[in-house]
């Protein structure tokens, strides 16, 4: 990978981070600055991950591999929160 | 001579010392386990008996839980684990000896604080394996703590663990042993161990909440405004339903590996067992853990949801029993005593299994829960399938561990009485539905007096057959006949490299193993044979005292934060952070000076991971592991902030501005860092050396800023002691202050990457550490990308 | 299986069903497959040299497909008969229903009244009407289970959770009630007793 893809993709980490902030500062709904940042940080995982760490370079089995840990996490998020809500 | 007797065991990293250290504690925790048993058994013989107070019996049956599960049957089969599956896959060791010797000493220091933790004052845990929340906490004093602390310490170990049988299961294979060739014990080590490594660190994340609230005074499961017991349930059993495949699989794996050879014919159904435990079992197992949860006011939709998952995930292991059970169709079946206990832990299996179904049920799960009919389902399975599988894989390697045979008699007498024993301690169990587990005393009531009597006699009755075990096992080693070197026929090449009369438990640590494993492979020969991977020297003579000495530093440590913040505690803490310090700082001292060399393995069989380098796929398999830990750690804020009705207002604690410039200096060193590697990529050392400066620059300014927002915060009264701010600056500091210290260990690296770069270690070709460093720092980048919006901006 | 109603609480009635309904299928699973097992073991037990010839496939994915074919089937009947049961658990939506208060405590229960009253370790309800729990804890995790109606629910800090049940006639059920959590040191003797009385008679209390 070039240089320059990675100073593009340190751009997008700082835009990513401002957009964040001005989001904050911008609205007083919650829900909203919440889902702008699951989004933007999910990006940035993602850009990172490729990127900086390479994934896209790697073995496919490498990526799925990956991919493992996230599918368990959602679900513990997902039925973690659901278990908060009464019948 | 002791000397170098004591030196073998102490500082051996060897696989097959070290799995005889793993068999022999994990045996020794298993006494300690049953002797807890005992007593609560002969407490619970007669109806008002008054043998144990309530209080000791809470502490017998907690630690009999944990020490069972944690300290003896895992560990059981990881000892088994670190002896054969480098033999059977052909390889001269684990991936990374030193790291396994580690694994090893702090799974050590771990049972070593669990029993501590029944000496002090007060005495140990009280509150189950299961370690419901609050009362766990709300039960002060050190002993719960050290033995907390103790499962922390534990689970570390096994991550430590996993990370190398993954590395080595993948990357030590000889040639020729493609996956399709891989004996069964290994394959099923391998998806135990898949297991582990996402579900343990949940476990490493609820036992250190709940730590640092008896430590520290942070108030995540005492503040019952926000559902303590529900997180607790979730973080627990995300990890517990996982964990007790964990400890299935390798009896499994064991049965499936030893039926061929007392069948004369092949596995049935191979594929299909493999493809039932590794795309269904494995998975599915993180998606049940609710059925622990019917009876919590969960959603009645989620408890169906999770009624179905359970009740679809019994569907695989419905493939491998009748599987297991064609293996023995138009075969010349041998009862041989490993043979009698396979069959004997299927049947059992079946019972245990059949009554999970019953679980299954939310329905019914109101009669059975909380009552002896759970203690009898999991006693089926854990004790009745996994250890019978676990007896049988011991008495099957026994020739091979010992070099001579075991005493067929007193094998076959131990297999009547336990499994006679077995079915009399736990059958009664059964019946019990309507008595709650884990009371101490019980009035004379139904049937209860009866069915309990029967039980405590079937206890003494399987724990007694235990002691034709060690009498077998000390026989055999010191008088047993010299086994012939492949007693069963086996094709596996654990045994096809066997030469017989050698007795490696006897044998000095100097003596290489044999050179090469050249010999035919379980299954169908398919052209090519397995190459020999002599040659280069056995490194059977390696030893190291750096795995002993961290782990007893992290011993020292841990038990100085049990007693923190009392003086000596202050004292036990520096000394043991000292200790562990010193002793990875002689850990990359030896490796410098090229004191601990790992002779590189050479070309074999590496799909599916034939391109990605062994150290490096070693890192991403830990952070893959990384990612669940803060996952559990960031699920459990969430968690709390989704509980919780009050929260004080985003901006109005944490700076926003100076947070923000904070993560755009983290987000910059991820950058530099990647120069960094791309100029050594190029050859170009300088550029190394000055972007990796920039790097360790930025890194630092990121912590001084954390350490000064953090002296504000205090200041500003954002305390743990502040009803208002416990929740919010408990979470903030345990998990913000979880990673920096992930940055401070970054940092740490760094200065020896830089100063081995000042020497002109890495090259163009030659960079792997470097390249292995940045992934570790961009996962920190990544964490703090979502640290910081749900601490500063939500 | 407790015996003493005079007219079985539809609690328990759809329970027993259930239970019965598993058992059988489950009895015969265990029966058949264990059953294969030593059947096989034995026809095919290693006599000397002879004996039938032996087989080297390893495949065999006739039987698996049968084996999936009659799990599915039987568990997918079980499941069914399982959410057919939900009635059990889903909190029926009965105007004339009894609400009772339930606070577990180390190491008891304290029962609160639709009138105020409350009475510990007592809890006291008409016969033949639907009476509805809202179980809370004020320390630790317990949970609070009546065996023979087949209802349990998990009495937890800072949450309420529900439950349901009828019992028909009136009677007197000596320590009926138990906590099914461990919760410290009392959890042996957490006990309470059900006092079910004819709906006079409540009427009666209640005015008091
Ligand atoms: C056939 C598949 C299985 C099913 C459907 C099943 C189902 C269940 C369910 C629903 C529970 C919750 C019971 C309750 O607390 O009310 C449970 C508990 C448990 N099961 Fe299983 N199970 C199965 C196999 C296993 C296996 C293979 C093991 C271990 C080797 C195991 C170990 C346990 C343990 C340790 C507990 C209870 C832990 C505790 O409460 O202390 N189960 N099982
Ligand atoms: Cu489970
Ligand atoms: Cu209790």
């Amino acid at each position: 990978m070039k240089s320059i893809v990675a100073v593009g993709v340190w751009a997008y980490m700082v835009l990513a981070v401002v957009a964040e902030v001005e989001t904050f500062y911008l609205t007083t709904s919650f829900a909203t600055v919440a889902s702008v940042v699951t989004v933007l940080a999910t990006s940035q995982a993602v850009a990172v991950v490729l990127f900086y760490m390479q994934l896209k370079d790697e073995q496919g089995s490498l990526r799925l591999f990956a991919l493992i840990p996230i599918m368990f996490l959602s679900a513990l998020l997902i039925a973690m929160l659901a278990s908060l809500g009464g019948k | 001579m002791t000397d170098t007797w004591l030196k073998r065991w102490l500082y051996t990293t060897n696989h097959k010392d070290v799995g005889i250290l793993y068999f022999f504690t994990s045996l020794y925790f298993g006494f300690v386990g049953a002797i807890l048993a005992l007593l609560m058994r002969a407490q619970l013989a007669a109806p008002g008996s008054n043998l144990l107070s309530a209080a000791y019996y809470n502490q017998a049956l907690t630690m009999h839980g944990l020490i069972m599960i944690f300290w003896f049957l895992s560990p059981v089969a990881l000892g088994l684990a670190n002896y054969f599956v480098p033999l059977q896959i052909g390889a001269k060791d684990l991936a990374f000896p030193r790291i396994n010797a580690m694994s090893y000493w702090i799974y050590l220091a771990g049972g070593i604080l669990a029993v501590l933790s029944f000496f002090v004052p007060g005495g140990t845990a009280n509150a189950g394996w299961t370690t419901y929340q609050p009362l766990a906490t709300l039960a002060l004093g050190t002993g719960p703590t050290l033995a907390y602390l103790g499962m922390v310490l534990l689970a570390a170990s096994v991550t430590l663990g996993s990370v190398n049988f993954m590395v080595s299961i993948i990357w030590l294979r000889a040639t020729g042993m493609t996956l399709s060739r891989l004996p069964m014990f290994t394959w099923f080590m391998l998806f135990t161990i898949i297991a582990m490594l996402f579900a343990f660190p949940t476990l490493i994340a609820a036992f250190v909440l709940a730590s640092t609230d008896r430590i520290l005074g942070t108030v995540f499961f005492t503040s019952t405004s926000i559902q303590p017991s529900i997180l607790w349930d979730n973080l627990f059993w995300f990890f517990g339903h996982p964990e007790v495949y964990i400890v299935l699989l390798p009896g499994f794996g064991i049965i499936a590996n030893i039926l061929p050879a007392f069948t004369g014919r092949p596995l049935a159904a191979k594929n299909a067992i493999l493809i039932s435990t590794g795309l269904v079992v494995i998975p599915l197992s993180f998606g049940v853990w609710m059925h622990h949860m019917f009876l919590t006011g969960i959603p009645v939709s989620l408890q169906g949801a999770f009624s179905i998952a359970t009740i679809a995930i019994s569907i695989p292991f419905d493939v491998i029993t009748l599987s297991f059970i064609e293996s023995l169709v138009r075969g010349r079946v041998k009862f041989a005593t490993p043979m009698l206990f396979a069959l004997g832990g299927v049947i059992l299996f079946i019972i245990g299994g059949i009554t999970g179904v019953f679980l299954s049920s939310p329905v019914l799960d109101r009669a059975f829960r909380g009552s002896y009919f759970v203690v009898a389902h999991f006693h089926y399975v854990m004790v009745g399938a996994a250890i019978f599988g676990i007896i049988a894989g011991i008495y099957y390697w026994l020739p091979r561990m010992t070099g001579r045979m075991y005493n067929e008699k007193l094998g076959k007498w131990h297999f009547a009485i336990s499994f006679i024993g077995f079915n009399v301690l736990y059958f009664p169990m059964n019946l019990l539905s309507d008595m709650p587990r884990r009371i101490f005393t019980y009035p004379n009531q139904g049937d209860w007096a009866t069915l309990n009597a029967m039980a405590s006699v079937g206890a003494f009755i399987f724990s007694g057959a235990q002691i034709l075990l060690a009498a077998n096992l000390l026989y055999t080693w010191f008088r047993g006949p010299i086994a012939p070197a492949n007693p069963w026929g086996s094709p596996d090449l654990e045994w096809t490299s066997h030469v017989e009369g050698i007795a490696p438990i006897a044998e000095s640590g100097a003596a290489p193993p044999t050179g090469g494993w050249i010999g035919q492979l379980s299954g169908p020969p398919q052209g090519h044979e397995t190459q020999s991977r002599g040659g280069a020297v056995g490194h059977y003579g390696h030893l190291s005292s750096r795995p002993i000495q961290i782990s007893i530093g992290a011993l020292v440590f841990l038990i100085g934060a049990a007693f923190y913040p009392s003086i000596s505690g202050v004292a036990g803490l520096v000394v043991g952070a000292g200790a562990v310090v010193y002793a990875f700082w002689g850990w990359a001292k030896d490796d410098i000076e090229g004191k601990f060399v790992v002779p590189p393995e050479d070309v074999g069989d590496r799909w599916p991971f034939a391109s990605v380098p062994k150290l490096k796929l070693g890192i991403w398999v830990f952070l893959s592991s990384e990612v669940v830990l803060f996952g559990s750690f960031l699920g459990a804020y969430i968690f709390i902030r989704a509980a919780s009705a009050q929260w004080p207002a985003a901006g109005s604690i944490h700076e926003i501005p100076l947070g923000t410039f904070n993560t755009l200096v983290l987000v910059t060193s991820g950058l530099t860092m990647f120069l960094a590697l791309q100029s050594i990529r190029k050859g170009d050392r300088r550029g190394l050396l000055t972007w990796m400066g920039v790097t360790f620059v930025l890194g630092a300014v990121f912590m001084g800023v954390k350490v000064s927002e953090w002296f504000n915060l205090g200041g500003s009264g954002f305390v743990l002691a502040d009803p208002a701010m416990s929740l919010a600056s408990s979470a903030y500091y345990i998990i913000v202050g979880l990673h920096g210290a992930h940055v401070t260990a970054g940092l740490l690296v760094m200065a020896y990457l830089m100063k081995k770069t000042s020497m002109g270690t890495y090259t163009k070709d030659s960079h792997e550490a470097i390249e292995n460093f940045g992934l570790y720092w961009a996962f920190v980048d990544i964490v703090w990308c979502f640290v910081f919006p749900l601490f500063y901006l939500l | 299986m407790y015996s003493g109603f005079l007219a079985t609480p539809p609690t328990t009635a759809t329970y027993d069903y259930l239970f019965y309904w598993y058992l059988f299928f489950g009895t015969a699973a265990s029966v058949v497959v264990i059953s294969l097992l030593v059947f096989f073991m034995v026809k095919y037990r290693s006599r000397g040299d002879g004996g039938p010839e032996i087989v080297h496939k390893t495949e065999g994915w006739k039987v698996v497909l049968v084996t999936v074919l009659i799990s599915i089937s039987i568990l997918s009947a079980a499941e069914y008969q399982t959410f057919a049961s939900f009635g059990n658990i889903e909190i029926p939506n009965d105007p004339n229903a009894v609400h009772i208060g339930v606070q577990a405590f180390q190491w008891g229960w304290t029962f609160t009244y639709p009138d105020g009253k409350t009475l510990l370790n007592n809890l006291t309800v008409p016969a033949d009407r639907t009476v509805i729990l809202n179980i809370s804890s004020k320390d630790v995790f317990h949970s609070f289970g009546i065996s023979m109606l087949a209802v349990k629910e998990d009495a937890i800090p800072g949450k309420v959770n529900q439950l349901w049940f009828l019992v028909p006639d009136p009677g007197v059920y000596k320590n009926a009630i138990r906590c099914f959590e461990l919760c410290g040191v009392g959890h042996a003797f957490m006990v309470a007793d059900l006092t079910v009385v004819s709906q006079s008679a409540w009427d009666t209390w209640m005015g008091s």
